[in-house]
């Protein structure tokens, strides 16, 4: 079948047709197959690109976070054998194609999570230049360019992990990270607008660091943090699972909106409880709040159902809360209106605009 | 070819209204003819625009002649015309934009396609020209099938894909094809520089 003797109309539709595997894998075919693919108006609502020492691995996901396509980029000392090679016009480096069956497990020198059998494989010499070349093949399949996350794992060279210019979601995964590493990780992007932070942060959290003054955050490991973290933050949006704190921590945050001497941009603020017989920290609890803090039921009649939006912050999805049973206060200087609610585990702000 | 000897597309008599029991002639380009229900017209917007454009009598479709059709042979055609019949009446599908393009191959459709890739071609083509939408989305979607699980080499191979190096060289070739003098020009330029000159004017 000579799928480019086809009129346009045609290649365009079979195109369309394919799935994302197929199409991604047609692109490498040559330059005329990844034109025709970026000249069908390809679609793809995310593209995640996870960065190990050992690996890439490139996702194209649906809109609900299915993954369309898993497609690894691996480095290697010398290719496999029954490699297919992979040329990119105006490019030197040599890359190979291998599908790995899942019968093969044991073929597979890398611990990756996922189930992908599509494998390119670079030469570990050629690590740095491969990253852009790959990053640059993607990005010129769609028209428009689709929404582009960086996760990176703790521990990869971060001058070997290139930030293009247009992404601007950042997240970082592992265990534990020193925070000069994440701080770093993040300069890296020009206009960081979402970031999550997988791994516990350690070292001294500075003023105005990367980190707080990201407009969105999630913060997943926060525990002994918790204070650094979410009294410096100065953006809109952020989420700090697994707080090791006392409630004390609560009422301040609540204290310095109402206040204004902090928390002047925030939209919504959420922290998430994590005890341990070690820390021996009580339970939230909201009566101690209310005491400490003067607020109101909220009044169903002024308020919707559902407060705040939704939110996507580097993957992690913020779903819109339910406000029913919320308290209001009101910020001194203007008489902004905020909503909040405390739970053993939960602690919920959100702003009204 | 009388139309007594034309090669006639089944058709169930009884799905058809009485007031849309009219049957069109068409004429491949290798002079096949064709009797098409007017419903089964329909699918086609190509077809269906041109009949509405004739405005046809019944007398008229007996007596004038067949409407030629001279892009498409008997072959493809008859393909074609199956497929319209077997699915007339049926709503012709709107494009959503969604990508990718969600789209079942029916069991008649599968059938209708186990064909060699020669002739899935021409009934590509020829759904294209007609503007059959559907039969334009169940026969790219066979295409697109055949990619399924295909390393790209494969794919090379499934699809007739030229690497670049053969695209660059057809290029080429197409250029000399059509300016012989340039290929001249240019090994004269090749050759000057090799003789160490430093301009070629």
């Amino acid at each position: 079948m000579k799928l480019q003797k086809l009129p346009h109309v045609v290649q365009r539709e079979i195109v369309r047709t394919m799935s994302f595997t197929e199409t991604t894998l047609l692109s490498f075919c040559s330059t005329r197959t990844k034109h025709m693919i970026k000249n069908t108006n390809w679609k793809v609502p995310r593209l995640l690109f996870t960065i190990t020492k050992k690996y890439i691995s490139v996702h194209l996901c649906h809109d609900n976070w299915s993954n369309a396509l898993s497609l690894v980029v691996l480095y290697v000392d010398e290719f496999m054998e029954n490699t297919e090679v992979l040329k990119l016009r105006n490019s030197s480096l040599e890359f190979r194609f291998i599908k790995l069956g899942y019968y093969l497990d044991y073929q597979q020198p890398v611990e990756y999570y996922g189930n992908s059998q599509d494998v390119i494989q670079v030469l570990n010499q050629f690590l740095d230049d491969s990253r852009y070349e790959l990053y640059k093949h993607f990005i010129d399949l769609f028209p428009n360019t689709p929404k582009i996350q960086l996760m990176t794992e703790v521990g990869t060279d971060l001058e070997l992990v290139p930030v293009p210019e247009y992404v601007t979601d950042l997240s970082i995964a592992g265990e534990e990270v020193d925070v000069n590493y994440v701080e770093e990780y993040f300069s890296k992007c020009q206009d960081l607008q979402n970031a999550l932070v997988g791994p516990e942060i350690k070292g001294q959290i500075m003023e105005n660091s990367k980190i707080t003054t990201v407009k969105r955050l999630v913060c997943v490991d926060t525990k002994y943090q918790v204070k650094c973290l979410v009294f410096k933050f100065n953006g809109q949006v952020a989420s700090f699972q697994g707080c090791r704190c006392k409630i004390n921590v609560v009422i301040d945050v609540l204290k310095l909106w109402i206040s204004n001497e902090a928390f002047q941009n925030v939209e919504r603020l959420s922290m998430n409880a994590e005890f341990s017989s070690f820390d021996n920290f009580p339970y939230w609890e909201e009566n101690v709040v209310l005491q400490e803090i003067e607020s109101s039921q909220s009044d169903p009649s002024k308020r919707p159902e559902n407060c705040g939006k939704k939110y996507e912050i580097a993957s992690w999805i913020l779903d819109p809360l339910e406000c029913g049973n919320f308290r209001d206060i009101t910020r001194t200087i203007d008489g902004k209106r905020a909503s909040f609610h405390v739970s053993t585990f939960d602690f919920h702000l959100v702003v009204w605009n | 070819m009388s139309v007594e000897n034309a090669p006639v597309v089944d058709v169930d008599e009884a799905a058809i209204p009485v007031e849309k029991k009219m049957y069109y002639r068409f004429e491949s380009n290798d002079k096949k003819e064709f009797r098409v229900s007017e419903l089964a017209i329909q699918q086609s917007e190509t077809l269906n625009r041109l009949v509405e454009a004739m405005g046809y009598t019944s007398e008229d479709v007996e007596n004038k002649p067949a409407i030629a059709i001279e892009n498409i042979d008997g072959k493809t055609l008859k393909l074609v015309f199956q497929w319209c019949e077997h699915h007339k009446g049926e709503a012709i599908p709107v494009d959503d934009g969604s990508v990718p393009k969600i789209v079942e191959i029916p069991e008649f459709d599968a059938k209708l396609m186990d064909i060699d890739n020669g002739l899935l071609f021409k009934l590509i083509w020829a759904a294209d020209y007609l503007n059959i939408v559907q039969l334009l989305n169940v026969s790219c979607k066979k295409v697109a099938n055949m990619a399924q699980g295909k390393t790209p080499a494969q794919l090379r191979r499934v699809y007739l894909l030229p690497s670049d190096e053969e695209d660059e060289a057809a290029k080429r070739a197409a250029q000399e094809a059509q300016d012989p003098r340039a290929r001249e020009v240019e090994e004269e330029f090749e050759e000057r520089k090799r003789q160490g000159g430093n301009s070629f004017f």
